[in-house]
């Protein structure tokens, strides 16, 4: 009951993502927001090809930044 | 009761000093719970305080807290005042004799885990002892409880940036980042966060 050790916490693709915010300078108000963005993409159906859940490539996630803030990475 | 912490000081990264972190999270009593919200990938944000509209319009149904909790790296545990035999958790749900239903976290968005309107009443952070690091807890009125602990990350590439145990949105333009390990920092939130580590 209660255990917590089966809990994997997959940090791999919370990694990418947080890599490529850096490339854009995004502010943690930004990077809020740019999650949120994401998120709302594959719900209506913009998904990635990075993986059968839809998450985003490198590329992609750049491309989709640069959508969300107006700009290109630093 | 915030006592003498002023939220709209900046604290530079250090490390340790729970009593200081402790104190920087008192900003968070009498904040009303709003909702539970998933963002990319698929990361529990926990939404406090005032409803606060997004400019974008693909964001324009999906307003935020004036408080965002987000548990990044860390696993969590939500037991509910409603339903108190029930522990949420990522993969779903836990009681004594189940482990999991799958519920998943869209699901659980509108699930009335915490009751609305419910405000904290407690927070607070401990030491975890599996993997250093500052965990949390906090409470609510309707006796429900969140508990946020460090995880390990078991695969880590030379030079790569590891990611924080859990960080806090404010509405003082600043930002909390718990982790890695015992290091955290209370910085601008419009300024590019600073790598703790």
């Amino acid at each position: 009951m209660r255990e917590w050790g089966e809990f994997f916490v997959d940090k791999q693709e919370k990694k990418q993502l947080r890599r490529i915010e850096d490339e854009f300078g995004m502010t943690p108000d930004e990077s809020q927001i740019f999650r949120d963005y994401l998120h709302e993409c594959k719900e209506q159906g913009e998904r990635g090809t990075k993986n059968l859940k839809g998450d985003f490539t490198d590329d992609e996630l750049r491309e989709r930044a640069g959508e969300c803030l107006g700009r290109d990475s630093e | 009761m915030i006592g003498t912490f002023n939220p709209q000081e900046i604290i530079e990264p250090v490390e340790g000093m729970p009593w200081l972190l402790n104190d920087c999270l008192q900003q968070l009593i009498g904040q009303p719970f709003l909702f539970f919200r998933e963002t990319y990938p698929e990361e529990l944000t926990v939404h406090f305080g005032t409803p606060m509209q997004r400019a974008i319009p693909k964001l324009k149904d999906r307003p935020r807290g004036s408080f965002v909790l987000s548990v990044s790296g860390s696993a969590w545990h939500i037991a509910s005042g409603e339903n108190g035999s029930g522990w949420f958790t990522r993969s779903g749900v836990i009681d004594q004799n189940s482990r999991s239903t799958g519920t998943t976290l869209t699901v659980m968005e509108k699930q009335q885990i915490v009751r609305p309107g419910s405000v904290v009443i407690g927070v607070e952070t401990y030491i975890a002892s599996e993997v250093p690091g500052f965990g949390l807890i906090v409470d609510f009125s309707d006796r429900s409880r969140m508990v946020l602990k460090p995880t390990p990350d078991h695969d880590v590439n030379d030079g790569e940036e590891l990611l924080p145990d859990w960080e806090l949105l404010t509405p003082n333009a600043r930002f909390l980042q718990a982790g890695p390990g015992l290091k955290w920092a209370y910085t601008p939130s419009d300024q590019p966060r600073k790598s703790l580590t």
